[in-house]
């Protein structure tokens, strides 16, 4: 049994957006990784590293397995190798001849393909970058797990990492550390106890702060 | 550089982890207590809030104050000393209340504002800090108005996916500097921002 991680790690602003880190998809807002990351990425590459050689498999939706196999496929080196050898998991109806060597495409009802995944591995599978994947795994509570790098900037705007759940989902803290000087290393695990979460009655003693 | 010395306007804000204040049914019980947040704060001279929250604010910290019986019905439970601290700080300290349709107000300390302008005037130099309480239009307006100075958020260990964030009124992008990240009780992160002004790059900041 394997256990579903959200990370890579996964980056996000104070407020919760993931679009277009790099700039390159024309977002008005895009290119805050390497603006708000600055020298703090050098750190940064070091955990982008240890997780995926810790890493069984990826799984990805196809735009994030398209722009991840683009940029690592021509590379070389200890990162390179390891992503380029690692078995990846796409989750895509479309797509039918994966390029990126030791890919596998999941087609079909996603959520049961990658529970089925999920029994015949073991280890990490890592979902990195992939935010409607991410958000789908979150509704149907099979993701473990949660390594987040919050970058020093509100957007104000863009998609986010988190979308309408019809629960909501309790988590445990497992980790905070500061990554070089500006970036908050912050890692969770899911709680999933039944009963645990539902929302308690509203008093004014919780709407006399907001 | 007067922004040094002039009186730093702090909020304190407990949010879910995906940036909530309030749940999709206007819940916000993961909240232990609304005092932590002042906790997080050196001596204020004032504390500023929104006219939306007002009256309900005022309600609370008096039944606090006055230790009435309803409070513990309220809260489920008796209130904390901290509780009790924070409602006689409060009760000595001037509270603003930005609103432009409250009429009147009944905390002691407390006075109308109409505009975010009057509120500058808080920023003299040598004070020590003004609390920013809440709610999320006031601390948007102040961000969007470049008078918030610092940002100290109680991260809660959940996500509720819907409901009222904190952010939802940032006008534009704002960068910032992250100056702590501590683990707290119950998995909750505290994470301390100072706010970078609107010009300042990342390289002009190194």
């Amino acid at each position: 049994m394997a256990r579903i991680v959200i990370s890579g790690p996964q980056n996000v602003s104070l407020d919760g957006v993931v679009q277009d880190p790099d700039g390159k998809e024309g977002f008005r807002l895009g290119g805050w990784f390497v603006e708000f990351g600055g020298e703090d990425l050098e750190e940064w590459n070091k955990i982008a590293l240890e997780e995926a050689l810790r890493a069984e498999a990826w799984l990805l939706g196809r735009r994030s397995y398209e722009f991840f196999g683009q940029r690592w496929r021509p590379r070389t080196g200890e990162l390179a190798d390891r992503l380029n050898t690692m078995p990846k998991y796409v989750v895509s109806s479309t797509l039918e001849d994966p390029e990126w060597s030791n890919s596998t495409v999941l087609e079909g009802d996603a959520m049961s393909e990658v529970s089925r995944l999920k029994h015949e591995l073991d280890g990490e599978i890592v979902v990195p970058a992939s935010y409607q994947l991410g958000r789908a795994l979150i509704e149907h509570d099979l993701v473990d797990e949660l390594r987040l790098v919050v970058f020093p900037v509100v957007l104000g705007a863009g998609e986010r990492l988190f979308g309408d759940t019809t629960d909501r989902k309790p988590m445990r803290l497992t980790g905070t550390k500061t990554i070089g000087d500006g970036l908050a290393f912050l890692t969770y695990e899911f709680v999933r106890k039944a009963g645990a979460s539902e929302p308690q009655p509203l008093s004014i003693a919780q709407r006399s702060q907001i | 550089m007067t922004a040094t010395s002039s009186t730093p306007f702090i909020a304190a804000m407990q949010v879910t982890l995906d940036g909530y204040i309030l749940g999709p049914a206007g819940e916000a019980d993961w909240v232990d207590s609304w005092a932590d947040g002042l906790d997080l704060l050196p001596a204020v001279d004032a504390f500023v809030l929104g006219g939306g929250m007002f009256p309900d604010y005022e309600k609370f910290w008096a039944a606090i104050l006055d230790n009435s019986a309803e409070v513990s019905e309220w809260l489920g439970r008796d209130p904390y000393p901290r509780e009790q601290s924070y409602a006689r700080v409060a009760a000595e300290t001037p509270h603003l209340v930005l609103s432009t349709t409250l009429s009147h107000v009944t905390w002691p300390t407390a006075r109308i504002v109409t505009d975010v302008n009057e509120l500058r005037s808080l920023k003299r130099p040598g004070g020590d800090a003004v609390y920013v309480v809440g709610g999320p239009r006031l601390v948007t307006s102040l961000i969007n108005a470049g008078l918030l100075d610092e940002l100290r958020l109680i991260v809660h260990p959940i996500a509720v996916g819907s409901g009222t964030p904190l952010f939802g009124g940032v006008g534009q992008r704002q960068a910032l500097e992250l100056l702590r990240t501590e683990p707290g009780p119950s998995g909750r992160v505290n994470l301390t921002y100072r706010l970078r002004p609107a010009t300042a790059t990342t390289a002009a900041a190194a």
